[in-house]
């Protein structure tokens, strides 16, 4: 009878993998599917991306916190980092129409041109549908999913909230940290950060 | 070149600087006073911001968005600059986001120490960075300087400092505390003293200091619950941190000043506090609570709980959950009874020390991560598929075992060789094992309240617990194994033991089938169908292994082969979601907490059934009770709801349902009765009994 043993030891072991059952965006859920056509009318669904790790990164131009990130090159340095490292990296808008950061298709493909953004795709959500689906706050607001389509990281993307662009070499970048935890087989040591930034415009 | 040191001269008297240039004028500007205290070693300043119209700036805790003012400060050596103190905020709402902070005029005090009361005047220096936001934001910076002249005393700038700090809070030196789930937050904390009845309180309303336990778009209710406010709202996002402060500001009906506190709130399943909550409510014009906010305790605390474990565990043997393994332990009691009678009384030990070990590994498991801060409930095992698959494979392996298809020395050679010796003593260890397992998920009579009451107590003291409801499920077997003379009641060993053994079989391959029937109802055909090919590569095995009977080498690799191909099945088991079949119809639904508020509001009678697929228990109470057609006519005739609670997966709306009862695991039937309390059925139901409930509470309306 000793192996009927081994194998209770061996399911008590393989035993219960906690999942939260309840809200729609948390750590380790899955993270909402979305469907949505980028400012080069490309079709992105989050579901299709299964097998990457996605980064979305909600964005305004006119916020002081995102132009901290832009001005100084930072957002878009970490944007081509993690798209060397096979990274799909979506940009998103949700400014709603006639409120800051708001932006045509047209000037939106100019803006990303004239940034520099290696955003994999520039999504513009001015009806706030993706918005809403992940409850994002502000700008910048970043969300880490993992391979299998869970969420490893939400929050913030660095630890000094604040709007000085001095601040950014010294800060904990938890994006990367997110990155480079999931790259090497881990969940990241810091799973939420609360966001800061400006809030998001719907 | 005359002018110069003049000018220079001019620029150095400076008392008020100028605030910085910027390209467009900044939307708020800041002075610094000083307000002198009595106190020669204390200095407060003042920053007085000026805010555009329409404008904001931020609060301690800025909210959804934002950021707070800080204050960068340039101070001579002996000065050390102390935080700043926030007066009340107002709550400013935009695009559906909530922030927390201040328009138009708006005082910071900070307070200064010096070390040595100073002598001469002394310059300050400091950098304000702020946000100022109205529908977009603004990041703007000043620097501010003043002189502290010692010894003057300003009434006016006296008042001003009263002013500004009169909505600081004060520390709160009551007890409080909070509760979380995915519904909502409570945060309780005694009355403040100055208060004597709680119609002198308006409106109370909770800012949060720290941010993300509540959620800042929700709204807040309150109530005076047994001499405590209760102020309730929706959950926000962040993990769980204790403790967590709050600035809670109490309007006055009395013509007396509005209260401002600071509450630091522990959460309350870390606290061991055992407070009883009474069902008073003080206060009738507030929204009641549809259900007690804390587990009843029992009467007798750590003495009665164990009594209640300990009778809890008889009873468990007679419950349903435990009839397959009834098989088992019927066969361990006339296989030892074989054996000398100092045999048979190691075996009962055995089966109480297995038992017991599994009792504790289980408890430990539930009671660590309910520490962790996870929302589950006895019987958690089974809410996972792999461990459902995992018992499902090793009863099927018994069964096989049982019906002669295979025996053990085949299998493993000549290592068991020794099992006459050792075989049937561990078998009582596994069978008790085994037994307690399975039994876990049977929440019996007298069981429930002593587990629930055990799970918010310190971790020794639910473990004693708990060790106390394995002594209780041993208890009726062991105590059989030593009755002297046991071999002389049970008939002679022979040929009538194969074929008993065969026999038992069967309820163990039916124990398998059942929990094959948990498992597709949790993880969907795919998952069955993983469990059934899974089953078909424990009989090959089974037939393999033995073949080669001389050749360890190719049986250990055939068996890791096999065991690999086995642990896959079970990984690839997903948590879909769960489901009890329910008839939905305008008298039964699936249960929400919403669903049963709004029922209650509407003044119907409920019926709750929390249920899980793998509770057995469950099933006959809705065999023999509830389904039956006297009950259901009743049932019609009153109008009474039905809300069935599926908790045959993990469920934290339905957990803390439970817990609020004290219960950890299921059955659970609760009765509401319009305009009453709730009543807690027994888990052992009849139909004479339920009808004897229906009517009680119907004919006193």
């Amino acid at each position: 009878m000793k192996w009927f043993r081994l194998l209770l030891l061996v399911s008590l072991v393989a035993a219960p993998a906690l999942h939260n059952a309840s809200a729609a965006v948390q750590m380790g859920a899955p993270a909402p599917d979305f469907t949505a056509q980028d400012i080069h009318n490309a079709t992105v669904q989050l579901s299709e991306l299964k097998g990457n790790i996605v980064v979305l990164e909600w964005t305004n131009p006119g916020c002081p916190f995102v132009q901290k990130h832009y001005d100084s090159g930072n957002m878009q340095a970490l944007q081509k980092e993690a798209r060397g490292k096979g990274v799909v990296w979506i940009s998103i808008n949700s400014g709603a129409e006639g409120k800051q950061g708001y932006m045509s298709a047209d000037d939106a493909v100019a803006y990303t041109k004239n940034a520099g953004s290696h955003a994999s795709h520039y999504v513009l959500d001015s009806d706030g549908v993706i918005g809403h689906l992940y409850d994002a706050k502000t700008t910048p607001d970043m969300f880490v999913i993992d391979t299998a389509g869970r969420l490893a990281y939400m929050g913030a993307i660095d630890d000094r909230a604040t709007v000085d662009k001095a601040d950014i070499a010294g800060a904990r970048n938890y994006v990367r940290d997110a990155i480079n935890a999931l790259l090497a087989g881990h969940q990241p040591e810091i799973s939420n950060a609360k966001s800061y930034g400006c809030g998001v415009k719907y | 070149m005359r002018y110069v040191p003049i000018l220079l001269t001019l620029f150095a008297c400076a008392i008020w600087s100028a605030p910085v240039r910027a390209k467009d004028a900044p939307k708020a500007q800041v002075q610094l006073h000083i307000a002198s205290t009595k106190d020669p070693a204390t200095i407060w300043v003042l920053f007085h911001f000026t805010i555009a119209d329409d404008w904001h700036i931020y609060w301690q805790n800025p909210g959804d968005s934002g950021i707070a003012p800080s204050v960068t400060w340039q101070l001579p050596d002996g000065i050390n600059a102390g935080p700043l103190h926030w007066p009340a905020p107002e709550r400013i709402a935009y695009s559906g986001l909530y922030n927390y902070g201040y328009g138009s005029k708006i005082t910071l005090p900070a307070p200064l120490t010096l070390n040595t009361p100073a002598a001469t005047p002394i310059t300050l220096h400091a950098t304000l960075n702020w946000l100022v936001c109205k529908d977009i934001c603004i990041p703007e910076s000043q620097e501010v300087s003043a002189e502290y002249v010692p010894n003057q005393d300003s009434k006016e700038a006296t008042q001003q400092l009263d002013a500004a700090m009169a909505t600081v809070p004060t520390p709160f030196d009551g007890d409080a505390q909070f509760e979380r789930n995915a519904d909502g937050v409570v945060i309780r904390f005694a009355i403040p003293s100055g208060i004597t009845d709680a119609s002198q309180l308006r409106s109370v309303w909770w800012f949060p200091v720290d941010d993300g336990i509540l959620a800042n778009d929700s709204d807040q209710r309150w109530q005076v619950v047994n001499g405590d406010i209760e102020i309730r709202a929706a959950a926000g996002s962040a993990n769980l941190k204790s403790p967590i402060r709050g600035h809670v500001v109490i309007e006055r009906n009395d013509n007396q000043p509005t209260m401002h506190l600071l509450v630091s709130a522990e959460n309350v399943a870390a606290s061991e506090s055992t407070t009883t909550p009474s069902k008073e409510d003080a206060s009738a014009a507030h929204p009641a609570s549809t259900q007690a906010a804390q587990p009843p305790a029992p009467d007798g605390g750590l003495l009665a709980a164990l009594m209640a474990a300990f009778l809890g565990g008889i009873i468990l043997n007679v419950m349903p959950c435990v009839l397959p393994i009834l098989s088992l332990k019927a066969l361990s009691i006339t296989v030892s009874a074989q054996h000398s009678a100092r045999r048979t009384r190691l075996d009962g030990i055995l089966y109480a020390a297995g038992v017991l070990v599994c009792f504790i590994i289980v408890a430990t498991a539930l009671i660590s991560l309910q520490q962790a801060g996870k929302v589950i409930g006895w019987g958690f095992q089974l809410q996972s598929p792999h461990f459902v698959v995992a018992m499902c494979y090793m009863i099927f392996l018994v069964a096989l075992n049982l019906s002669g298809i295979f025996s053990l020395p085949s299998l493993f050679g000549n290592l068991s060789h020794t099992l006459g010796a050792r075989g049937e003593l561990s078998g009582a260890f596994f069978t008790g094992v085994l037994a307690a397992l399975v039994a876990t998920p049977c929440s019996a009579p007298f069981m429930a309240t002593g587990i629930g009451y055990a799970l918010g107590q310190p971790p020794m003291v639910a473990l004693a617990v708990f060790v106390a409801l394995g002594i209780g499920m041993a208890f009726p077997y062991t105590v059989i194994c030593f009755v002297p003379g046991l071999r002389r009641l049970l008939p002679k060993p022979g040929a009538w033991m194969e074929r008993l053994r065969q026999l038992l079989a069967f309820p163990m391959y039916a124990t398998s089938a059942w929990l094959l029937w948990v498992l597709v109802q949790q993880s969907g055909p795919a998952g069955l169908a993983e469990a059934l090919f899974g089953l078909c590569v424990i009989g090959f095995g089974v037939w393999a292994i033995p073949l080669f009977a001389n050749n360890p080498l190719v049986r250990t690799m055939l068996l890791v082969v096999l065991a690999g191909l086995l642990i896959r099945t079970a990984e690839q088991q997903e948590l879909a979601k769960g489901f009890v079949p329910v008839q939905q119809s305008e008298r039964t639904d699936y249960f929400t907490p919403e669903k049963l508020q709004s029922l209650l509001e509407d003044g119907k009678p409920v019926f709750v059934d929390v249920t899980a697929a793998w509770c057995l228990t469950c099933k006959v109470n809705e065999r023999v009770a509830v389904g039956t057609d006297m009950v259901q006519q009743a049932m019609r005739e009153r109008n009474i709801m039905t809300l069935v609670a599926d908790w045959t997966n993990r469920d934290d709306a339905i957990t803390r349902y439970l817990a609020s009862f004290g219960r950890n695991g299921v059955p659970l039937y609760v009765y509401y009765a319009p305009g009453r309390d709730p009543v807690v059925l027994p888990q052992v139901l009849t139909p004479e009994l339920l009808l004897g409930y229906f009517n009680a509470t119907a004919s006193s309306q």
